[in-house]
């Protein structure tokens, strides 16, 4: 059987964002893990994914032109693809938010879901990708309505995505 | 009938004693091992599927019978024939009945489909396979049902996609070259004007970024042909820095926030 071209995962915005700040925000064993992922995806170990709107939330961290170049040369790997939001992607975001606030609306057994993170769910799931990759909710006050890593499978009642914690292959993860 | 064998029954127009065209069958075969081959790359993420049918009874009598054998190509993992010839059966089945097409009808089975049934109600009467253990007869309506279902193709601008350009043809007025992706589709045809042909002769054989409009077909997630605005060159991989060079490039970036409390802030406010 020829190679599988899926990737194997997609990350959000807040996995190279926690990156590029030096995982100072994370427990000493994340830092491990985001370090090992990164080493991996370097050696092109591991085909990641991630939509576009990752680009424009890094721009608000108001890096330099030098520090958002390092970032572009990174897009240069083969594994490491950026890829435009497509018609694909925005119906299946349109439905992924339809699903849950329906439950919401029902029986409150659902909370909504933002608009930027069913773009990352929905990239994932379009690419059949099986995995997203994101802090979300790690270790964050409860004030927000969704957390990603609170999402299970199957997303919006029928995609057998998996949310979790970004990990390498040399520690035994992902999660 | 073992769950590698697909049987393909072909009764010609005219009568019991009619005899099938030999154009038809060959051109009804071939459409048919082509659908058979879109869904085994289907149900196998997209990746090319490394089997071939041979021929393993063929009776030229009317009806014309023709019974294929799946085997996997040499040095490749076994395939599971009951598997992709059961989504094969589920996909045709569908086509003939469904109200709404299912997500796994692709537009590339379809036109494989269209294929098969262009002879019924000419030359040929009916066509039956049988596969999976199951039967479906192809006849005027099953025809007149394919053509019902508008397929069409759809145009999204300003996409963009990696990839190696490995093949060229800029012969007289074409001007065109094949990018071969290393993740999703396995090559993309890219149709370029004349004042890129300088930079599109630069880019053979190098890892490039093509930018323009995407043309995909029906309900499929990857394009197939692209109308290039631009060719961006990439760096090589040993050119790249090592990534540990991002690693803590910005600390203060998102103002002492952990990285999705800063996230959080910009998609919530």
């Amino acid at each position: 059987m020829a190679e599988s071209r899926r990737p194997e995962a997609c990350i959000d915005s807040c996995v190279i964002i926690s990156y590029i700040i030096g995982g100072s925000d994370r427990t000493t064993d994340d830092r491990a893990a985001l370090n090992g992922f990164f080493n991996d995806v370097y050696a092109q170990n591991v085909s990641v994914i991630f939509p576009t709107i990752l680009r424009a939330e890094l721009l608000q961290c108001n890096l330099t032109a030098e520090q958002m170049g390092a970032f572009d040369l990174m897009t240069h790997l083969p594994n490491f693809d950026e890829l435009p939001i497509n018609s694909s992607i925005s119906a299946l975001a349109a439905e992924i938010r339809s699903h849950y606030m329906t439950r919401n609306r029902l029986d409150r057994s659902e909370s909504l879901i933002a608009l930027s993170d069913s773009m990352f769910i929905a990239t994932a799931i379009v690419e059949d990708c099986p995995k997203l990759l994101t802090h979300d909710g790690d270790r964050m006050p409860p004030a927000k309505p969704r957390k990603l890593l609170g999402l299970h499978a199957p997303i919006a009642g029928k995609y057998p995505l998996h949310i979790c914690k970004p990990g390498s292959l040399q520690l035994g993860l992902p999660q | 009938m073992p769950d590698n064998l697909v049987k393909l029954t072909i009764e010609a127009s005219g009568g019991q004693s009619a005899k099938v065209v030999a154009r038809d069958f060959f051109r009804q075969s071939d459409a048919l091992i082509n659908a058979l081959a879109e869904v085994a790359k289907t149900t196998q993420g997209g990746a090319t599927p490394e089997v071939r049918y041979r021929i393993a009874s063929l009776s030229a009598n009317s009806p014309a019978v023709a019974t294929y054998e799946a085997e996997t190509l040499d040095f490749a993992p076994t395939v599971n024939f009951d598997r992709f010839h059961k989504a094969f059966d589920k996909s045709i089945k569908a086509v003939a009945t469904a109200a709404e097409m299912p997500g796994y009808v692709t537009a590339s089975l379809l036109k494989y489909l269209k294929e098969l049934v262009a002879p019924i109600g000419a030359t040929v009467h009916t066509a039956r396979i049988e596969i999976a253990g199951s039967e479906t007869l192809l006849d005027l309506k099953f025809r007149q049902r394919l053509a019902s279902i508008a397929a069409k193709d759809r145009i999204e601008r300003g996409m963009f996609i990696k990839g190696t350009v490995e093949a060229m043809n800029i012969h007289g007025e074409t001007h065109r070259l094949t990018l071969y992706p290393h993740r999703g589709p396995e090559k993309v045809v890219c149709i370029f004007e004349k004042e890129l042909k300088l930079k599109a002769i630069e880019s053979f054989g190098k890892f490039v970024r093509v930018h323009g409009d995407f043309k995909y077909e029906w309900r499929a997630v990857h394009p197939y042909e692209i109308k290039v605005s631009d060719i961006e060159f990439l760096k090589p991989v040993a050119e790249i820095p090592k990534i540990t060079s991002l690693m803590g490039i910005a600390p203060n970036a998102t103002g002492g926030l952990s990285a999705e409390e800063f996230v959080e802030g910009l998609r919530h406010g």
